[in-house]
């Protein structure tokens, strides 16, 4: 049986247990990142909520998940811990909504989109799937088990990312 | 169009809001009123009383002591965190079922109301945006209309999300195209049919397309859209138009938004009880 686990609005979750299934919801600007190391059976999930913690150190000491720059090197150093090398990593993303015609102020979708990037980028590190953007909202779910990770979007049927 | 009449209908039947409300409301209007005339009023009703005290000993307003009674709650939270629980409470019933027809769980549109609320108090502390005493208010009644709305969305559902998809239109207009009645309107019509006063008819009604003139209605449109781009009440998604005037016009910069929508989270992980339903 597969054990759900809910990883909630700036949270994260990384988990050996094959029969794990993570899930995150409601993705709207906010990014779900997804990493897996196929030889060891490690992944994690985080939610992430922001681009920059430095709108908020006290806060993002408190809680790192919520930001890219804090949340991604954390939810690395977890997966290292079970065993997962950086090199063997899959990496996959979706979420940054945004709203309609999000010219200046609520482009928050997409500033955590480059957050994530840049972060990538100067890790040398690839992002090998990613599904964002748009209006809509997103559910992700990574299986353990197989590193599949799968994305509902709005009403749409689920396909596999 | 053709559901239009029996909309109507059901604003007629929906449960107005108890007295109580009304009486927060005409308090608001009058500083210099009675709140002792308040109290009277809510000791009538044991379980309000029960919901109202168990709300005032929630963790979200971290009181030290438990309190046991209402004199004792205005004491210690004062007559504006009073009203708010008050309104919490009195509202709670009309979110409970609703918004299945807006893709919504059962709780989602009743977390996003208190959400939405409880986000405006924030913008207000934290940027310096003026105090306005229907403004937690209208927040946390803005969706009114989706309570009615919703069974005909679902109807429709199709139809509506076609023009979104496809015409790009927003989901707004969508409802107004295909049903000939939106959630912002019939949500005014239904704060009107409850004697609401007018700044929040107003608030409700413009919710989505702000007057730039109506600070209320400006707020509660950021209130709203911040909460949908974090995932709380999102449903379909984020098929609205964000108003860079609005924040031209309430003087807010992106930072104000992000630092507010941080502070968000963290009142939400306290205020699990204000969440029920």
């Amino acid at each position: 049986m597969a054990s759900k686990l809910v990883v909630s609005i700036a949270d994260m979750c990384v988990s050996n247990d094959p029969s794990a299934v993570l899930i995150t919801y409601s993705l709207g600007s906010c990014i779900g990142v997804s990493i897996y190391d196929p030889v060891v059976k490690v992944g994690g999930l985080l939610h992430l909520m922001l681009p920059e913690s430095k709108i908020a150190p006290d806060k993002a000491e408190k809680n790192p998940c919520m930001f890219a720059d804090t949340g991604v090197p954390l939810l690395f150093k977890e997966a290292y811990k079970y065993g997962a090398d950086k090199k063997r990593m899959i990496i996959k993303i979706a979420g940054g909504s945004q709203v309609m015609d999000a010219s200046g102020f609520f482009n928050i979708g997409k500033r955590n989109y480059m957050a994530l990037r840049k972060i990538f980028w100067k890790n040398d590190v690839l992002i090998n799937k990613e599904d964002i953007g748009g209006n809509v909202n997103r559910t992700m779910c990574l299986e353990i088990g197989t590193g599949h990770v799968y994305l509902k979007v709005s009403d749409r049927e689920e396909i596999e990312l | 169009m053709k559901h239009i009449r029996i909309i109507a209908k059901d604003i007629k039947e929906l449960p107005p809001l108890p007295e109580v409300a009304q009486k927060v409301f005409s308090l608001l209007h009058d500083p210099k009123s009675n709140v002792q005339d308040l109290v009277k009023v809510i000791q009538l009703d044991q379980a309000m009383t029960a919901n109202i005290l168990r709300l005032c000993n929630s963790a979200y307003f971290g009181l030290k002591r438990k309190i046991s009674s209402l004199q004792e709650a205005l004491v210690l939270l004062g007559q504006k965190k009073l009203h708010e629980i008050i309104m919490t409470d009195s509202s709670n019933k009309y979110y409970k079922k609703a918004g299945l027809g807006y893709n919504l769980e059962k709780g989602e549109l009743w977390k996003h109301s208190v959400a939405c609320a409880l986000l405006s108090q924030i913008l207000v502390q934290k940027t310096g945006l003026p105090e306005d005493p229907f403004l937690f208010n209208a927040a946390l009644l803005h969706d009114i209309g989706k309570v009615i709305l919703s069974t005909y969305v679902r109807t429709e559902y199709d139809q509506i999300i076609r023009l979104v998809k496809e015409q790009q239109y927003p989901f707004l207009q969508a409802e107004k195209e295909i049903i000939g009645i939106d959630h912002a309107e019939l949500g005014a019509r239904i704060a009107e049919e409850w004697n609401f006063p007018e700044a929040l008819v107003e608030a409700i009604a413009q919710h989505h397309v702000p007057d730039t003139e109506n600070y209320i209605s400006c707020t509660v449109h950021l209130c709203n859209l911040m909460t949908i781009m974090m995932g709380i009440g999102t449903g379909y998604g984020l098929a609205d138009y964000g108003k860079d005037d609005v924040m031209k016009k309430l003087g807010l910069k992106e930072k104000h938004l992000e630092s507010c929508m941080v502070e968000l989270w963290d009142e939400l992980q306290q205020a699990e009880e204000l969440l029920k339903y």
